[in-house]
């Protein structure tokens, strides 16, 4: 990794070296503002900015300049108040359901006539569950990148240990509980190992409820579809709180953040977790380490997809908007974003990227890296693609945090949800029955 | 007739030109036109960075974002900021959140002062630690404090479980949330206001105190009977400093919990970040702040009018 990025900073000075000596006769150079958050854990921001230098080192009319925003929610935080400030960056990498949102802004231009121009795309490619999240309006607004969904983690090793099979993992919520309870080792009153740790976040429960039946989002066009208080969303929540009661998961909120590191020191032997921390978990736990579907509930298997995509903004120069597709076209080259699934763990997005090397051989040698892509064919679209999705994500995940701390009953909870989402929606102008 | 209105009149009385333009600074002539001048510099920093945002905020109070649009909604925002459960929940925590930070400033730091302020030797070693973590950002103390209060791995949990004692899930807890933040605020900022103390404490006539240990006064009656009047006006300073101090904490709960779970430990100002700057409800977060300003203008007023003429002892 490390002596990568520094040979391509090595050409990058080269070239500059050499533009350097060539004079500035050469046409002015497009300088592109590129916005991407990092949602995983991991050296996922050395990854990005070796590609843009690569980029960079081999288009001489177009330099990108890569900005690192922080996680999702304040890379949309700062995208927006660029845009309504009236300078946006140029291309950006934007979570997937915050297209309406970002409609709304009128912020991002449709991309489907650079799709069908000479210099297009085979959107056809692209995992379909991939560009659930990419369409309004039948047109298509985004380009998919960093597209995961979770999985189940578990340490085989922690199986092996207490007599499970280390190559079957639990497929059923029941059998979750089970081999959970089988996992956990305490010391005393305090627990050293939990059976499994489900982070307490609305983008994990959310599949959940898929499991049990019901989706919490619309499947198709419909900015104003929450539904959280449904049986189903509440018979996910009621199995969520389950497993702390049965002493199988830690009580209380658990952190995005701590889940990982939580299953690499050996303090939780499965975790719900995104595919994009698949490259950390592989890298640093000290154990061997599988990947499964996520268990089934009623309903069978359920994914809820998730990540990050390319956007194009709306305020800039038509020839700036040329120069950042040129870019984003770059970067979703088969063997381009195979590297960038291998570097991260995120599921390449198109079928070109897995007839490929790297990807191909790299998937030859490490089964785990495939799991997500075969969990696609249970994967809908990600929850919630509405307006105020930012807001709804919160709401959604303090309601989930409610009951995972036992301050109210999962009914309650998704009710009260339910009507401040509503309350969310209405202020932005949808009409609720 | 005397009319005090008549121009005539007021001119022939003429007590002075120079006193009357001091008085009236608005005369552009001599010496005011100077002092304008003089305030010049302070006047553009107070209308640019308090009071346009102020009448900013008061504007885009009655309108909601639409889009790229500003539309026009009334008194909607501050209903909202009155009715909706969650802010309810915020103005309460933030008042609980006062109320504890301006008791525990002014009672534990004179008590902490007084402990500083024993004639022991070497007695600046035992002040440094109390003094050194008003330096410390605040970012800093909460990322130091989120290892501690780590609920597998903390220092808390660890000497909890290595004597037997149950452990918590200090911030995740809702009921121990806010108490985690407002531990790390007074942790960082208790010596802070004991250092006023200290400084009013060395200033307390020895004499007095003396004469009421000779008469067998206990350390209570001396704290109650003297010392504690005696502080007053620094009491009152303090309690001004605690209020807006704890008002404006938001650092640590930036760090620490996010404001949850479930909003226990969301506080106003970080209500008015969330619904301005993430969500970009900038109506509601600028009801929020005109409300938040409303009270500490009440309170800077009361506390002005009430308490300034009642604590001077002379």
């Amino acid at each position: 990794m490390s002596s990568k990025s520094m040979s391509f900073r090595l050409i990058v000075l080269l070239c500059s070296i050499l533009l350097l000596i060539g004079g500035t006769s050469a046409q002015e150079p497009i300088t592109l503002q590129f916005f991407y958050p990092v949602g995983v854990a991991g050296p996922l921001a050395q990854a990005i900015d070796s590609y843009v230098a690569e980029f960079n080192a081999t288009h001489d009319h177009i330099q990108v300049e890569p900005i690192f925003t922080g996680g999702y929610a304040e890379n949309m935080a700062r995208a927006t108040a660029a845009i309504l400030s009236g300078q946006p960056p140029d291309v950006a990498i934007l979570l997937g359901i915050d297209i309406y949102t970002l409609i709304q802004l009128e912020g991002i231009i449709p991309l489907d006539d650079y799709i069908a121009s000479e210099n297009g795309l085979d959107i056809d490619d692209f995992f379909e569950a991939f560009m659930a999240n990419n369409i309004a309006d039948d047109q298509v607004w985004s380009i998919p990148w960093q597209r995961s969904t979770p999985i189940l983690y578990y340490n085989k090793d922690a199986f092996a240990e207490v007599g499970l099979d280390p190559e079957t993992p639990p497929a059923t919520w029941d059998e979750l509980v089970e081999f959970g309870k089988q996992l956990v080792v305490s010391d005393g009153d305090n627990v050293t190992r939990w059976g499994v740790e489900v982070p307490t976040s609305f983008w994990i429960f959310a599949n959940f409820a898929i499991q049990a039946g019901q989706h919490i989002g619309s499947l198709g066009d419909d900015p104003c579809a929450v539904y959280l208080d449904t049986p189903e969303a509440i018979e996910a929540l009621a199995f969520l709180r389950r497993l702390q009661e049965e002493g199988v998961m830690p009580d209380g909120a658990n952190a995005w953040g701590t889940a990982p590191a939580d299953f690499i020191a050996g303090a939780a032997a499965m975790i719900y977790h995104s595919t994009g921390s698949l490259s950390t978990l592989l890298a640093n736990s000290p154990f061997e380490v599988g990947t499964a579907f996520m268990p089934a509930g009623e309903a069978g298997y359920g994914a809820n997809v998730g990540g990050g995509n390319y956007y194009i903004m709306k305020d800039i120069a038509p020839e700036r908007q040329d120069a950042a597709w040129e870019f984003i076209r770059w970067m979703v080259r088969p063997e381009q974003i195979g590297q960038w699934g291998i570097d991260s763990g995120y599921v390449a997005p198109r079928n070109a990227a897995w007839e490929v090397d790297p990807l191909m051989s790299y998937a030859a040698e490490v089964p785990q890296a495939s799991t997500a892509r075969f969990q696609l064919e249970y994967a809908v679209k990600e929850f919630p693609a509405t307006y105020g999705g930012q807001e709804i994500q919160v709401i959604t995940t303090q309601a989930i945090e409610a009951v995972n701390t036992g301050e109210q009953s999962p009914a309650d909870a998704l009710a009260a949800a339910q009507e401040r989402a509503n309350d969310v929606l209405t202020q932005n102008g949808c009409e609720l029955e | 007739m005397l009319n005090p209105l008549d121009p005539e009149k007021r001119k022939s009385e003429g007590s002075g030109h120079g006193s009357r333009s001091l008085i009236f600074p608005l005369s552009l002539s001599g010496s005011g036109a100077v002092a304008y001048i003089f305030l010049l510099p302070s006047l553009i920093f107070l209308t640019v960075f308090t009071l346009w945002p102020i009448i900013s905020a008061i504007v885009t109070s009655f309108h909601a974002r639409r889009g790229r649009n500003q539309v026009f909604v009334g008194l909607q925002n501050y209903e909202r900021v009155f009715s909706d459960p969650l802010s309810q929940q915020v103005i309460q925590n933030t008042a609980a959140y006062v109320t504890a930070g301006l008791l525990l400033s002014v009672i534990g730091g004179l008590l902490l002062a007084i402990l500083m302020n024993q004639g022991l030797r070497n007695i600046g070693f035992f002040r440094f630690p109390f003094l050194a973590t008003i330096g410390l950002p605040m970012v800093s103390v909460a990322s130091i404090w989120l290892f501690l209060y780590s609920p597998r791995v903390g220092l808390f949990n660890e000497i909890l479980g290595s004597v037997g004692l149950p452990r918590s899930n200090w911030l995740s807890d809702p009921d121990l949330a806010l108490s985690g933040l407002f531990v790390v605020y007074m942790w960082k900022q208790m010596g802070y206001f004991a250092l006023f103390y200290l400084a009013a404490l060395q200033s307390l006539p020895g004499d007095v105190l003396e004469a009421a240990t000779l008469d067998g006064v206990t350390f209570w009656q001396k704290l109650r009977h003297i010392i504690w009047p005696l502080v007053s006006p620094t009491t009152y300073f303090v309690s001004t400093i605690a209020v807006l101090n704890s008002l404006q904490q938001v650092d640590h709960v930036f760090v620490l919990t996010q404001g949850g779970p479930n909003n226990a430990s969301n506080l106003a100002l970080f209500y008015v970040y969330e619904q301005g700057f993430k969500w970009f409800n900038t109506g509601v977060a600028a009801a929020m702040t005109v409300v938040l300003l409303a009270v500490l203008l009440t309170m800077a007023i009361l506390q002005f009018v009430y308490l300034e003429r009642r604590v001077h002892y002379e």
